[in-house]
């Protein structure tokens, strides 16, 4: 009995001594964790999913300035997600777009991302839906307060739109962006798909849209922004923000995080 | 990255924890080379089988892209891994005059794959600008992770919709 006492009493130091290392280890792991950066959002437990922008985006331009591509160098900045981001429909990140006319669901993308989850990262993304469903592609990881170039263009021969940041080319969709409503429009935005996320970049430190241009429709080459097409802020809600320093020079970012 | 480097190695300290954080795991039972070749959706991506050949990294290895903050993977457990030969004519990278190599051109590839899965994919274009603007959004989707078999790299990952 003393023996299978003592044995049972072993047994039970040893259990709580695993149980005493793990929870210790736990504590460790939490304490490194708000040391490193909590990936549990300031920006609070998720609302309801959608869309939400802050940029700027052309709303129609005179029939020789239409254009087909767009590109311009994105600054990468920090968006916090709110703390229960899991699942598919949660992001945010920032990008450049044609699409057709006030038509949500004929576009062609390319920026960076992140879903949120735990096993997800800043990427470079691309995306397109010409009618025949949703494609999308997501780059290797990458760092944040950097310059990357994504780029949407149109190639005639054969007739195709390339998506692309900087020289990974991500996508090619096989299809010409001029069966999409007309005149096309091109965006420079952030965007959230939770109320309680935040588009990318804060006061001090904004996402930025610079040397913008588009691809003229008329002649496939590449021209300013400037004295081309109008651009028109779309923020759509109060606590996003967004200016133009510049007529290629865009910026967004969350003004109340 | 950094975090979820830390939470795998407090998971493989952790008595009889084999699961990356937020439970995902690839099970050996969904481990298979491909034996038919497959068009994945409208992606543009086609996968033949391997054939003979062997990876040098294993699926287990390959996975790790998911937990080592390489790649942007859901947080489910894949539906399977699967060994192939995978080409794609549209991602590549191009070189100084402009010359792109496809990161994709019947390469030995882990696909890894989630299938019937809640898409991810962005809100799509603006419509009313007044109004937020949401997607359609298909049912579900299937996402599928590329790793280079040979070398254990990431090479890209693509989502779909399910027909």
């Amino acid at each position: 009995m003393g023996e299978r006492r003592q044995l049972g009493g072993t047994a039970l130091r040893t259990a709580l001594r695993l149980v005493s290392s793990f929870l210790s280890a736990a504590a460790l792991a939490i304490s490194v964790l708000l040391a490193a950066g909590t990936p549990v959002s300031a920006a609070g437990p998720c609302a309801g999913s959608g869309s939400w922008f802050a940029g700027w985006y052309s709303g129609g331009a005179a029939p020789a300035h239409e254009p087909e591509g767009v590109k311009a160098s994105l600054l990468y900045r920090d968006g916090d997600g709110c703390s229960a981001a899991v699942g598919g429909s949660k992001g945010r990140g920032a990008w450049v777009m044609i699409q057709g006319k006030n038509q949500a669901t004929r576009y062609v993308q390319s920026g960076y991302w992140m879903f949120g989850n735990a096993f997800d990262c800043w990427h470079h993304f691309s995306e397109y839906n010409n009618g025949g469903g949703t494609v999308a592609k997501e780059g290797p990881c990458t760092n944040l307060n950097q310059v990357h170039v994504p780029l949407v263009k149109y190639i005639p021969n054969p007739a195709r739109t390339e998506l692309w940041i900087d020289s990974l080319r991500l996508d090619v969709m096989n299809s010409c962006v001029c069966a999409f409503a007309r005149p096309l429009w091109v965006d420079y935005l952030g965007e959230s798909q939770d109320t309680h996320s935040d588009v990318p970049g804060l006061s001090a430190t904004k996402g930025e849209w610079s040397s913008m241009q588009i691809q003229y429709f008329t002649d496939n080459t590449w021209h300013g922004t400037c004295g081309t097409i109008t651009l028109f802020k779309d923020v759509t809600l109060a606590r996003y923000a967004a200016d133009a320093p510049a007529c290629n020079d865009t910026r967004s970012w969350t003004a109340t995080p | 990255m950094k975090i979820r480097g830390l939470l795998v190695v407090l998971c493989l300290t952790s008595a009889g924890c084999i699961a990356a954080p937020g439970g995902s795991s690839l099970s050996a039972d969904r481990v298979d080379p491909l034996l038919a070749s497959e068009n994945l959706g409208n992606s543009g991506v086609t996968l033949d089988p391997p054939g003979l050949l062997a990876p040098k990294v294993q699926a287990q290895g390959a996975f790790a892209v998911c937990t080592n903050g390489r790649a942007p993977c859901p947080p489910t457990s894949p539906t399977a891994a699967r060994l192939a030969i995978a080409t794609d004519a549209g991602p590549g990278t191009a070189d100084a005059n402009g010359k792109i190599t496809l990161l994709m051109n019947k390469r030995l590839v882990w696909a890894i794959s989630w299938s019937d899965i809640e898409c991810r994919f962005r809100g799509g274009g603006l419509g009313d600008p007044s109004i937020p603007s949401v997607s359609a959004s298909p049912v579900s989707c299937d996402t599928v992770a590329f790793v280079d078999a040979g070398t254990g790299e990431f090479l890209y990952e693509v989502t779909y919709e399910r027909h």
